[in-house]
């Protein structure tokens, strides 16, 4: 919020007299051009208002009593008071540089920020304050990155701090300079713009870990794998034919009968499978207000399923659900691989913070109907905490896809979750080493998005959090019902929970 | 725009230092030590009542309330008053007013600063260059104020300075 | 308004003059009376300025918190609210009550339908008559036709304290107990030999071979 009950601003850039707009665009300037700012006007703080009423109160008392102290300070009072009125709090015309110790860290790694400010106007700045545009989805670990200073022209400052790298494209925003005249009685703010980017892009896990065949390939895909052939999994046997490798034949029976028989295996299709993460405003919630979203729990477990299914042979593309179009059409091999971890690490539409803009479902849905192959399988990744992407599972399964609904669960509830079939819901610890990408939630954020192990106290637990994890539950039984597979989890890591949800499956 | 008083953490997050610098809270206590000193010269009983800005600004200062600082300031300038009112000299009071107007503005400014900038960040310069200016500004005027007294003194000023009340006042509420 | 001005730059110059040169101060001759009308002219006037200063707020920049990640919703913050809305008395409450007890009423329906193996409709009669459950303050909760314990009334009258609230904790307790019985289910250790018992025919159709 700004200082600006009258609203007006001026840009300041113009004023400076012929000053082009220096965009910082690597921390390279030599700082003598001041940065691009606007200056919203100066107001008064109301600071000493009443000084002079004291000074009033003081003269008259002094001579009514005929007291020559008393009138004394009452004038001197009046000193304070010009003080008060003279000063006017000029714009900050500062030159801002900003530098990053690495600008594409990984996950979890320390990223000093240094913040220098050189006050490139004519005049001494008696009083400033600037508070960094640190981007929302970073977190500052060492430091406030603000400071207090006074500064003489071609006097600067310099700001230190630290902020915890974590997954995405992240942006600085406006710096604010506060500027006073030395009363404090006037005060006016000015923005600044020095864009600077982090971008940090976790690697996915090392693929073929995460037991996902029992979730695309084999037996219940329409993706039709009901024909005996050469996959791994026995399927049928029948006569032995000239050319069969000999390594399938059925030698036991050969031993039993004396009849030559090869065995069928079950052929195995590459499937086509498209990941579709839920990003809409609702989907970015959090057990606590600083834990890590379910988005960020989506995309991480989406990643795992992206390398173990491309390492599966199957082609795999990445979608959205929210108001920004993000669309990797499936593919395989080693560049979309890339393009995948980059999709997932830095795509707009999935930032650490919900995007602008309002989601329009069914423009969205027609257009995704439009991209999305018609043998694809769609695995969808969702909070479930509100109705929509039920609906929406429900939608794309009647279209004729097979649908996986795979939900971190973000609910807040004194028990612990799953429905009560024991396919999830275990508190174990978190997922420490259960995959490589699970490195990308490193030290800091070990209990990322989860709640802590162990029974919460029920006294933590509001109502509307106990209610909305109860329908939650009913949105996964509900699924079921209709036959759409739904596998969540909690603490445990989702590679466990696939593996439980397949153990069930497959046989 | 936030306003003096409204200030509520966010739920289970640790939160920034939002306590005015220790400098700022220093300077100011000091200040209101010597306000007290100085009204206790001019009148015993005026300087006890200034005493109790001393409490006030620290209060004040811990709590982050400009209310309690702008109390502080009617407690001090109460006690300047009575000081006056007792007959004290004219030379402790100006030392006690200028005092005490420092103590409430540092006091004052720091705990702007506190909610602005915090206790971590960097601000002894700002503070410093502030308390200097304030004291600078405090001092000009009470000697240009005492000075003129000094060579005024002997005659018979209360005529003129009750000209000079009546015509400020009268300025005053032309330009309101 | 002029009148002011000259008058105030008249007085301003006269006191000037005296100062510099005393002699006027005889010719000028101000009573004591006058002098001192002034100075108490000079004090209302300073307490009325002062008192410009009560009830004024100071305004200054809040520069919020960039250093923090931006807070996550927590699940259940709007119900939540939806709730200290509810407890409000009169017809702003009305609303977000019906809300409030509308959802857990499908909650309860659906609990109760599969808990006992009844269909919706049946369900629904249940809890309509407030025979879902013996807790009565759950029933009550629910329906009108049942009523909250006479104690569940005294403490609900109570300072900080609402039926709806007390109504609500137990409907939700009860549903809970319903839905799951989670809180009797075996520890993680145990469930890894759990998982692969047959259960999965009612929640999968396409896993049948």
């Amino acid at each position: 919020m700004t200082a600006s009950g009258d609203g007006s601003q001026t840009t300041g850039a113009g004023a400076a007299g012929g000053d082009t707009a220096a965009v910082d665009d690597g921390g390279s300037t030599d700082a003598d051009d001041p940065t691009e700012r606007r200056a919203l006007e100066a107001f008064d703080t109301d600071r000493w208002v009443g000084i002079v009423g004291v000074a009033l109160a003081f003269v008259g008392v002094g001579v009514v009593l005929r007291h020559p102290g008393t009138v004394l300070v009452g004038a001197t009072g009046v000193g304070f008071a010009l003080y008060a009125r003279l000063g006017d709090a000029g714009e900050a015309r500062l030159a801002v540089t900003r530098r990053l110790s690495d600008r594409t860290p990984d996950p979890g790694e320390a990223v000093t920020v240094t913040l220098r400010a050189r006050n490139v106007g004519d005049a001494s700045r008696f009083d400033l304050r600037i508070v960094d545009g640190v981007p929302p989805g970073l977190e500052v670990v060492d430091g406030p990155a603000r400071v207090a200073t006074a500064l003489r022209p071609g006097a600067s400052v310099t700001v230190s701090y630290t902020v915890r790298a974590s997954r995405g494209d992240h942006e600085w925003e406006t710096i604010r300079a506060v500027t006073r005249d030395p009363a404090g009685a006037r005060e006016r703010i000015t923005e600044l713009e020095t864009p600077t980017r982090l971008t940090c892009t976790p690697e996915l896990a090392a693929g073929g870990d995460l037991p996902l065949r029992g979730l695309t390939t084999v037996s219940h895909g329409r993706v039709s794998t009901d024909m005996g052939g050469s996959g791994v999994e026995f399927f049928a046997t029948r006569e032995y034919r000239r050319g069969d490798p000999l390594k399938r034949v059925d030698w036991n029976r050969r031993a039993r009968t004396g009849e030559l028989a090869t065995l069928e295996l079950r052929e195995e299709r590459a499937a086509t499978v498209v990941l579709l993460i839920d990003a809409r405003e609702a989907a970015y919630v959090a057990s606590r207000p600083d834990a890590d979203t379910a988005v960020e729990a989506s995309v991480e477990a989406a990643g795992q399923a992206f390398t173990a299914l491309l390492a599966n042979g199957d082609r795999v593309g990445i979608a959205t659900v929210g108001p920004r179009d993000c669309w990797l059409p499936p593919g395989a091999g080693t560049d979309h691989a890339v393009r995948g971890r980059d999709t997932l690490a830095t795509d707009p539409a999935l930032a650490p913070t919900p995007a602008d803009g309002t989601f329009y479902g069914s423009l969205w849905f027609r257009r995704f109907r439009r991209r999305l192959p018609g043998d694809a399988q769609v695995l969808l990744f969702s909070p479930l905490v509100d109705r929509y992407p039920t609906s929406l599972a429900r939608r794309i399964d009647a279209y004729g896809h097979l649908v996986t609904v795979l939900s971190p669960d973000v609910t807040v509830t004194a028990s612990s979750p799953g429905a009560g079939d024991g396919d999830s819901g275990g508190r174990a610890s978190d997922d420490a080493g259960a995959t490589p990408a699970a490195g990308t939630t490193s030290a800091g954020t070990t209990s990322a998005g989860t709640t802590p192990s162990g029974p919460r106290g029920a006294g933590s637990v509001t109502q509307g959090g106990r209610v909305v994890a109860l329908e939650r539950r009913e949105r996964i039984r509900d699924l079921r019902t209709a036959g759409l597979r739904a596998i969540e989890w909690g603490d445990r890591s989702f590679p466990v929970a696939v593996a439980n949800a397949n153990g069930r499956w497959s046989r | 725009m936030s306003t003096a008083e409204g200030r509520e953490p966010p739920a289970d997050r640790p939160e920034r230092d939002t306590r005015p610098p220790t400098s700022a809270v220093l300077v100011s206590l000091v200040a209101a030590a010597v306000a007290t000193a100085a009204g206790t010269v001019a009148a015993p009983l005026g300087g006890a009542v200034v005493g109790m800005s001393v409490v006030g600004v620290a209060a004040g200062s811990t709590l982050g309330s400009s209310r309690v600082l702008l109390w502080a300031a009617a407690a001090g300038v109460v006690g300047i008053a009575l000081a006056a009112a007792l007959g004290g000299g004219a030379e402790p009071l100006l030392v006690a007013a200028v005092a005490l107007a420092v103590a409430w503005d540092v006091a004052d400014h720091g705990v702007l600063l506190g909610r602005q900038v915090g206790r971590a960040a960097r601000t002894r310069r700002n503070v410093a260059v502030h308390a200097a200016t304030t004291l600078l500004v405090g001092t000009l005027s009470a000697a240009v104020v005492y000075g003129s007294y000094v060579a005024a003194s002997g005659g018979q000023p209360i005529a003129a300075l009750a000209l000079l009340l009546f015509g400020g006042v009268v300025l005053l509420s032309a330009f309101r | 308004m002029r009148a002011l001005v000259v008058l105030g730059v008249a007085a301003v110059a006269a006191g000037f003059a005296v100062l510099v040169d005393r002699g006027l101060a005889g010719a000028l001759d101000l009573s004591s009376a006058i002098v001192t009308a002034i100075g108490i002219l000079g004090v209302l006037q300073g307490v009325r300025y002062v008192s410009v200063r009560r009830g004024r707020e100071r305004r200054t920049t809040d520069l919020g918190e960039p250093e923090r990640r931006d807070p996550a919703t927590v699940p259940g913050t709007d119900l939540d609210r939806r709730i200290a809305r509810a407890t409000l008395p009169g017809r702003r409450g009305r609303g977000a009550k019906n809300t409030v007890r509308s959802r857990v009423r499908s909650l309860a329906v659906r609990a109760v339908a599969r808990g006992r193996d009844l269909s919706r409709d049946r369900a629904e009669t249940l809890v309509e008559d407030g025979e879902w459950t013996d807790d009565r303050t759950a029933a009550a909760f629910l329906t009108r036709s049942a009523s909250y314990p006479i104690y569940v009334q005294l403490r609900g009258g109570l300072p900080r304290r609402s039926t709806f609230r007390i109504g609500l904790t137990a409907a939700t307790d009860e549903v809970e107990r319903l839905a799951g019985g989670e809180r009797i289910h075996p520890p993680p250790s145990e469930r890894a030999e759990d998982r692969e018992r047959p259960d999965g025919s009612s929640s999968d159709r396409r896993v049948d071979p």
